[in-house]
């Protein structure tokens, strides 16, 4: 004969002990009350460059914001609270109490860092929104290239624009054929935002070969300028 | 993170292990001075990392020809014996030496290799099935922990529980404890049925290092009476479905019995002791099915759960009448009797042929037993001293919500003087062809049991009397 409880519990509800207050998570509309970033934000970043992915938290409640890398198997906890945790020492977090951010800073970033990454806060359950990170190649591109014929006498100007950077490069070199472009007489480098504008004046053959534009993290460019005599190129 | 230090050397006084032992202790004396705790990792400078992985590649090796000794800005190369590592670093790849002369002149030669040995988990995490409400405790052991740290996470609420001996989460229920920075402890109290899924632990390597463990939370059945049957008035010959439905985990499965362990009837060819499912179906129901069901939940975690439904089985009553003709002297007494079925249980009285009922007196004594089951009724009606006018026509009547019968029995006057003063059921009498026989009492076969059910045997039994008594006339 079976056992039953038949006065015990025939009757009874079973509800769970501690009503949980949940709070919800965010909606795909990113509408949400304690972060003021929206969900699904997209950022981008250079290689090599820096690459910040924001987080602005409003209501807390003594709770701690972390940052975890989604997109790979099993997901990596990258830092907790102010301080990083793991050991790659590329990421830390920036944080100033009135502006309320916790944003998530990758420095020498790589394509490998491409991907999805969580700015959760510790409520029970989880608070949590996601920020994507595209990782680009700054290349560098100068105008007229490959091949440029100047005048002798004339001005030689390049322009070099960077093109897919997420920063303004440190620094921007030039070179003519192997040797760099340095304070050279004649010379004058300018640089504007994501251009350098190399200007030569009274351009002569000893002017003429390959320069380079070699901007900090990008890809290079290259122009083979030609100066042409006073009687080269009158024959057309 | 721990490192360990072997030397290996052709031309010095002492063996190859004694000089390891002898380093080995040295490091670790200079390393304590240095920082009060154990010996800890630093952290690296690059450009010295730099310089020096130059040197060496992935080990380091300090060739007593090659290793630079780091005073200050001024780097020289020497041949004085061997340096010594004070401090090594938190990140495998990157170390920092600082680099004094070492006294002991015995270590003069050879190569010390020195490898960096990376946190390891020792053992995999078990899993645990646990029943709601208990508490719980993963274990995740690691070595050569060093400065790093072990966090636990739950991975598909993707939510951070603790990071070394602090607790993120704002969940309550979760606490941390280590052995020794050996064995890290995740500890759930008052588990829920939201707690369960995989629980990550995770070393902050720079490739992060990482184990699973399963938690499964199995939760005692429950039935819930919202989705379920409750006591049900049925009529005869309706169908009726009886459901339970229960909640738990692993899923409960569900099977009935009557409250009396007697046999379920599923349809006219199938009866069973007990019926599994979540409901049970009754086609075509008669009275015999009336009674107590019980629904039972059980997956395996106690404690198991039941459910009691009553079902009533109504119908209109039943008479049957076992003497229809009933003879008996004047001034004897004599019983009537009558067999009622009704449910709910139905009015019974007596009456003569004009319908008046017939009220308790001296003369007249009725009464009326409840058998079993109780949807049975015996009445008998006592008539004392007969007189001429108790003969003639009794109505035995049964009424009920559901319909009314009623049945007539006639009292005649029979000459004979017998002791009779009650007719006695259950005797057979025969026909004498003297017709000393004082009543037709041709019996049930079975008594008054209708469990039988069958109606047609106790038929012609009236017939019977009917026919002999018109043969008499």
């Amino acid at each position: 004969m079976v056992k039953l409880s038949r006065d015990k519990r025939a009757y009874e509800t079973h509800r769970s002990k501690d009503n949980v207050v949940k709070v919800p998570s965010i909606s795909s509309s990113g509408r949400s009350s304690v972060f003021a970033t929206a969900n699904s934000t997209s950022v981008a970043a250079q290689i090599g460059g820096t690459a910040k992915l924001p987080c602005i938290v409003r209501k807390f409640n003594n709770g701690v914001v972390s940052w975890i890398r989604k997109d790979v198997t099993p997901p990596t906890i990258l830092t907790i609270g102010l301080g990083p945790y793991i050991a790659d020492d590329r990421f830390m977090v920036e944080h100033a109490r009135h502006l309320q951010n916790w944003d998530l800073v990758i420095k020498h970033v790589r394509p490998s860092d491409a991907g999805l990454y969580e700015c959760q806060v510790s409520t029970h359950p989880a608070t949590s929104i996601f920020i994507e990170l595209r990782v680009t190649e700054a290349s560098a591109e100068i105008i007229g290239a490959p091949d440029l014929h100047v005048r002798a006498g004339s001005t030689l100007r390049l322009v070099c624009t960077i093109l897919h950077s997420t920063e303004t490069p440190l620094y921007v070199f030039w070179y003519h054929d192997q040797r760099m472009i340095n304070h050279d007489a004649g010379v004058k480098v300018t640089i504007d935002r994501s251009t350098s504008v190399l200007q030569l004046q009274d351009a002569d053959t000893t002017h003429s070969g390959n320069y380079t534009c070699d901007p900090a993290n990008a890809v290079p460019a290259y122009i083979n300028v030609h100066v042409l005599n006073a009687t080269e190129g009158n024959d057309s | 993170m721990g490192f360990s230090i072997y030397g290996d050397d052709d031309s010095s006084s002492l063996t190859a292990a004694g000089r390891r032992r002898l380093l080995k202790k040295n490091l670790e004396a200079e390393v304590a001075m240095d920082n009060p705790e154990r010996p800890r990792l630093r952290n690296l400078y690059r450009e010295v990392w730099l310089e020096i992985m130059a040197i060496v590649g992935t080990d380091l090796l300090f060739r007593r020809t090659r290793v630079q000794r780091l005073t200050g800005d001024k780097q020289t190369e020497t041949e004085d014996p061997p340096f010594y590592v004070l401090g090594v670093m938190e990140h495998p790849e990157v170390v920092k030496l600082i680099i004094r002369q070492f006294a002991v002149a015995s270590l003069h030669s050879g190569e010390i290799h020195m490898v960096v040995e990376e946190p390891e988990f020792t053992d995999i995490i078990e899993n645990i099935t646990v029943a709601a409400g208990r508490n719980v405790k993963f274990a995740c052991s690691v070595k050569n922990l060093g400065t790093y740290k072990v966090a636990w996470m739950h991975f598909e609420q993707s939510a951070i529980l603790t990071v070394h001996n602090h607790v993120i989460t704002r969940n309550p229920r979760i606490s941390v404890t280590h052995d020794k920075h050996r064995t890290w402890f995740l500890h759930i109290s008052n588990v829920q049925e939201e707690d369960k899924g995989r629980y990550m632990c995770q070393i902050n390597t720079v490739t992060a290092k990482t184990q699973f463990g399963y938690l499964h939370v199995v939760v005692p059945p429950n039935i819930d009476d919202s989705l379920s049957s409750s006591d049900v008035i049925v009529r005869e010959g309706a169908n009726e479905t009886l459901t339970c439905k229960a909640t738990g985990s692993p899923q409960p499965s569900v099977k009935w019995k009557r409250d009396d362990n007697s046999k379920i009837t599923i349809n006219k060819t199938l009866t069973v002791s007990e019926w599994e499912g979540e409901t049970l179906e009754l086609t075509r129901i008669s009275r015999l099915d009336m009674g107590a069901y019980l629904c039972i939940a059980s997956n395996g975690v106690p404690p198991t759960v039941s459910k009691r439904i009553k079902v009533s089985v109504d119908f209109p009553p039943m008479l049957w009448i076992p003497h229809q003709l009933v003879g008996a002297p004047l001034a004897y007494s004599v019983t009537l009797e009558c067999f009622t079925e009704a449910h709910p249980s139905s009015l019974n009285y007596w009456t003569r042929e004009d319908g008046q009922m017939i009220h308790e007196s001296r003369k007249y004594h009725a009464e009326n037993t409840i058998g079993t089951p109780a949807y049975k009724t015996h009445m008998r009606l006592t008539i004392n001293n007969i007189q001429l006018n108790d003969y003639g026509t009794y109505k035995c009547v049964a009424k009920n919500p559901r319909g009314e019968t009623d049945g007539t029995i006639r009292l005649y006057s029979s000459k004979y003087q017998s002791n009779l003063n009650e007719i006695d059921k259950s005797e057979q009498k025969s026909t004498d062809g003297e017709g000393k026989s004082v009543s037709y009492g041709h019996i049930v076969p079975n008594g008054v049991d209708s469990s039988s059910g069958n109606l047609n045997c106790q038929l012609s039994l009236w017939i019977l009397p009917i026919i002999l008594f018109n043969a008499l006339r």
